[in-house]
């Protein structure tokens, strides 16, 4: 028997052609709709704006790192920001990137370079998803920025590490007046015992002492140099500008601004011991004098040393400054403001909602009147085929309108859902998409010819219908080609409107088109359905 | 002037079965046409065809003069009504909110439109008329058809078995009703029902897959197929035994049949049905008290059509 029951149940269900018709290609159709839905699976490659008014390498980084960048796909644009806001206003492109006339400037007086970007917030997916994406460009125009800024440093390594030869050069200069003094005092003191040369002999051995500790902090010096270099190679390599790197950087330029700072204060005290050496007043020969001159061309070499000194020091003061303050900042401004994921799909949800209601119930009512046969009936008595339409019209009307309006409720009651512009105009789009839907039922149910047809007819063209209207997939990653088919949809229609009217605040006349779209939706399917039930036969 | 409906030549396929084949009929205005036939036959299709929710394949049909094409002209709807075979009702409704739709759907005044429901009210015994029409039994559901294909007060009225279900009683009152409206209505009504045909029916045509195997008025029928063909004498015996003995003095012959305790003479009209009456009656003389019972039967509607499928 359980055989039996197993092949009637088999033989019903497959003796609706109609209905396996449908069951067969409705799987297609969603795997289609699904797959071309989502192009790469990603949210990216979304057309973006970029307005250089810079125009310098610095901007130009910007614009490259943008380009490559797989999330922004910039358009041909020539205009101004106010222009530009206009195509973000309608989502024509999804963000507007400002680069401003002064960055680079800004960056190399050590300000930070500000980059705005305006980000289309009424969709909540693209939104986000460029929203992270814009560090992308930071990081990847900053790495040429810091390419730069870094050749810089590099520049400053070799002149500094020449300046540093210099002074090296100029204490070995030193050391060779030293020995001369040195000497020059052994003889002094053989010809003239009453020359107390001890005392400068001493000193000039301590000074020469120094020199040779003062080289040997300029050869680590030089070494750190090299060593900064090495760390900048680094963070070439590995392709970053961490924070802890930066830091390094930046100690070991401050140990080298202290090692040639403590330099410059070592020659600075060496000046003043030599300024304190008191040769006394030996005639014969001038030898006080000759010695001061010695003396005094020892502290000059020690003033330029000084002086060299001062200006690496002072070099890279600056270098420090370029990397301490931040070269570059992204301004974000959400276009239409912050936005919830609920608010982004509550308009989808609406339309969903009103869509599926209002197609399946005229379609079902029409259908199980054409199994009773009421309706073949209805159709020998003589009232009109359009009062027949208009009757069943009005009530589902009715009947959507106040199930529209109680999703509408509960939707802001309970998950306080955003509407920026009039509820009118929510409660209106979402009417003309009810009479859309009712439309539509009408007439499937004009074509259909049983309940088990309706039924898998119905969520084969709601659940697409979901899919393709923009509500849940921005049209950005759809396929070409699903952008058009979208607009078989009623759905597409009021999701821009509700859109636009929820989330951008707009007012009717600037949903005009989306409101065209849905009568005819309501008109066509209106007309077909009275012409396909005036020949409605057994 | 005119008749109520003409169909000329039409014909009816669905896939692969032939509904109507070449049909021709006239009705006259103010009778009631039976349409007979068995399950099958194409009545439903042809009804459906006259009433345009049917487009033949080919052929025309008229309708009070008025050449349909393409479904019922507003004048005609207003004119004609059906009492489908299939329920066609709003299940979900009561009786009398069918009836009031209705009614109304022909344009009736609500004064008008109550006093018609409660004229048929009574008439067919709806009952209480508050009952939704799926909870009725299945003839109070029939009766409510029929109520309302006569809301609008039809000029036509087509009736596809709209009597099946019904308890005789009841059946008894719609026929008469349906008599008494002929004055001012024409009725076209499909039957297996043949007692019933023979009861009400001023014409009758008999389709037999999708053809026409016989028309003309009851009486012509009957009394063409009782001149032409047959009619039985029936005699029953008091037990199996005296039967054979009468059987057995006729020998082998096509015109006597026996069965149990009975007797079938079959006998023709002209002269050698008077021959074979003659000798019938001369070879059981003597035997009268082995007879219990004689019968003569004449052929009804039922048998004539019988026979003429049989031949098919
Ligand atoms: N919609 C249809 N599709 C296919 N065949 C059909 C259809 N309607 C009727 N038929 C066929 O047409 C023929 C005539 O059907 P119809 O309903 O007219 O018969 P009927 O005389 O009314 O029978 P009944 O006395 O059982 O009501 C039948 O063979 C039937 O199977
Ligand atoms: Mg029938």
């Amino acid at each position: 028997m359980f055989y039996t029951v197993l092949i009637k149940e088999a033989r019903q269900l497959f003796s609706d052609k109609g209905f396996l018709l449908i069951a067969l290609i409705q799987p297609l159709i969603f795997i289609v709709m699904f797959g071309s839905s989502f192009k790469g699976g990603d949210i990216n490659h979304l057309d973006t704006i970029v307005i250089d008014n810079d125009h310098t390498n610095y901007s130009q980084y910007v614009i490259d790192a943008t380009y490559e960048s797989e999330f922004f796909d910039p358009i041909n644009f020539s205009g101004t920001l106010d222009d530009a806001l206009i195509h973000l206003e309608r989502s024509e492109v999804r963000a507007v990137i400002l680069i401003p006339e002064n960055f680079s400037d800004n960056i190399d007086n050590a300000i930070t370079g500000e980059i705005e970007i305006y980000i289309d917030s009424s969709n909540f997916l693209t939104y986000s998803s460029l929203s992270g994406a814009q560090i992308e460009i930071i990081k990847e125009s900053l790495q040429r920025i810091a390419n730069d800024l870094l050749g810089g440093l590099e520049e400053e390594k070799e002149t500094s590490k020449k300046k540093i030869e210099d002074i090296k050069d100029i204490f070995d200069e030193i050391e060779t007046e030293a020995d001369k003094l040195d000497a020059e005092l052994n003889d002094i003191k053989e010809e003239f015992s009453g020359i107390d040369s001890t005392a400068i002999k001493n000193s000039i051995n301590s000074l020469k002492d120094a020199l040779q500790e003062e080289k040997t902090s300029l050869n680590q010096t030089q070494n750190a140099l090299d060593g900064i270099i090495f760390t900048l190679a680094d963070i070439k390599a590995f392709n970053q500008t961490e924070e802890d790197r930066k830091l390094i950087v930046i100690g070991q330029i401050t140990a080298i601004r202290n090692g040639i700072n403590n330099s410059i204060k070592d020659v600075d005290d060496t000046i003043r011991d030599l300024d304190e050496i008191d040769v006394g007043t030996v005639d014969a020969g001038n030898i006080s004098d000759r010695i001061d001159e010695k003396l005094d061309s020892i502290k000059n070499k020690f003033e330029s040393v000084k002086e060299i000194g001062e200006s690496i020091s002072l070099n890279l003061n600056k270098l420090q400054k370029d990397f301490l303050s931040e070269p570059i900042r992204i301004k974000e401004t959400a276009y239409h403001g912050e936005i919830k994921y609920f608010d982004y799909l509550g308009a989808g949800v609406l339309s969903l909602i009103v869509f599926f209601v209002s197609l399946m119930a005229p379609a079902l009512n029409v259908i199980y009147e054409k199994e009773q046969n009421t309706l073949y009936r209805l159709s020998t008595t003589p009232v009109s085929s359009i009062i027949v339409f208009f009757g069943k019209f009005s009530v589902f009307i009715l009947f959507s309108f106040f199930e529209m309006l109680y999703t509408l409720f509960v939707a802001i009651l309970i998950y306080d859902l955003r509407i920026t512009g009039s509820i009118y105009n929510v409660i209106l789009i979402l009417t003309l998409l009810a009479c859309a839907s009712i439309s539509i039922g009408l007439f499937i149910s004009s074509k259909v010819k049983t309940m088990q047809q309706a039924l898998v007819l119905v969520p084969l063209i709601v659940i697409p219908s979901f899919m393709i209207s923009h509500a849940f997939f921005p049209p950005d990653i759809m396929a070409e080609f699903m952008n058009y088919v979208a607009y078989a949809t009623p759905m597409t229609f009021s999701n821009h409107a509700l859109n636009a009217i929820m989330i951008k605040g707009f007012s009717l006349s600037e949903v005009l088109p989306d409101i065209y779209a849905l009568l005819a939706f309501t008109i066509v399917p209106l007309i077909l359905f009275i012409i396909n039930y005036k020949r409605m036969r057994y | 002037m005119g008749d109520a409906v003409k169909v000329v030549n039409i014909s009816k396929k669905y896939k692969g079965v032939v509904a109507l084949d070449h049909v021709s009929l006239t009705i006259k205005k103010n009778s009631i046409f039976g349409l007979l036939g068995s399950n099958g036959a194409g009545k439903s299709t042809l009804l459906h065809i006259i009433i345009g929710l049917l487009n033949p394949n080919e052929g025309d049909v008229y309708v009070l003069d008025e050449k349909i094409n393409k479904g019922f002209s507003k004048n005609l709807k207003n004119k004609v009504a059906i009492v489908p075979q299939k329920l066609s009702l709003y299940e979900e409704l009561t009786i009398f909110e069918n009836l009031y739709f209705f009614a109304k759907s022909y344009g009736l005044p609500r004064k008008e439109v109550l006093e018609k429901i409660e004229g048929l009210k009574n008439i067919l015994r709806l009952g209480d008329l508050h009952r939704k029409v799926k909870n009725l039994s299945g003839g109070y559901q029939r009766r409510t058809s029929l109520a309302v294909g006569l809301i609008g007060s039809p000029e036509i009225l087509i009736l596809d078995e709209a009597t099946v279900g019904i308890d005789l009683e009841t059946k008894k009152i719609i026929n008469e009703l349906l008599l008494s409206l002929k004055e001012h209505m024409t009725v076209i009504t499909t039957t297996h029902s043949l007692e019933e045909a023979e009861a009400i029916c001023d014409y009758v045509y008999f389709l037999h897959k999708g053809k026409k195997v016989l028309e003309g008025t009851l009486q012509d029928i009957i009394k063409k197929y009782s001149a032409e063909n047959s009619g039985d004498i029936h005699i029953v015996f008091k037990d199996e035994e005296a039967a054979k003995k009468i059987f057995d003095l006729f020998g082998e012959t096509k015109i006597l049949r026996m069965e149990g305790n009975k007797l079938y003479l079959v006998f023709f009209s002209g002269q050698y049905s008077a021959n074979v009456l003659t000798n019938f009656l001369n070879k059981i003389k003597g035997y009268e008290k082995d007879i219990v019972d004689i019968s003569i039967h004449k052929p009804n509607l039922e048998e004539i059509m019988l026979q003429l499928i049989k031949s098919d």
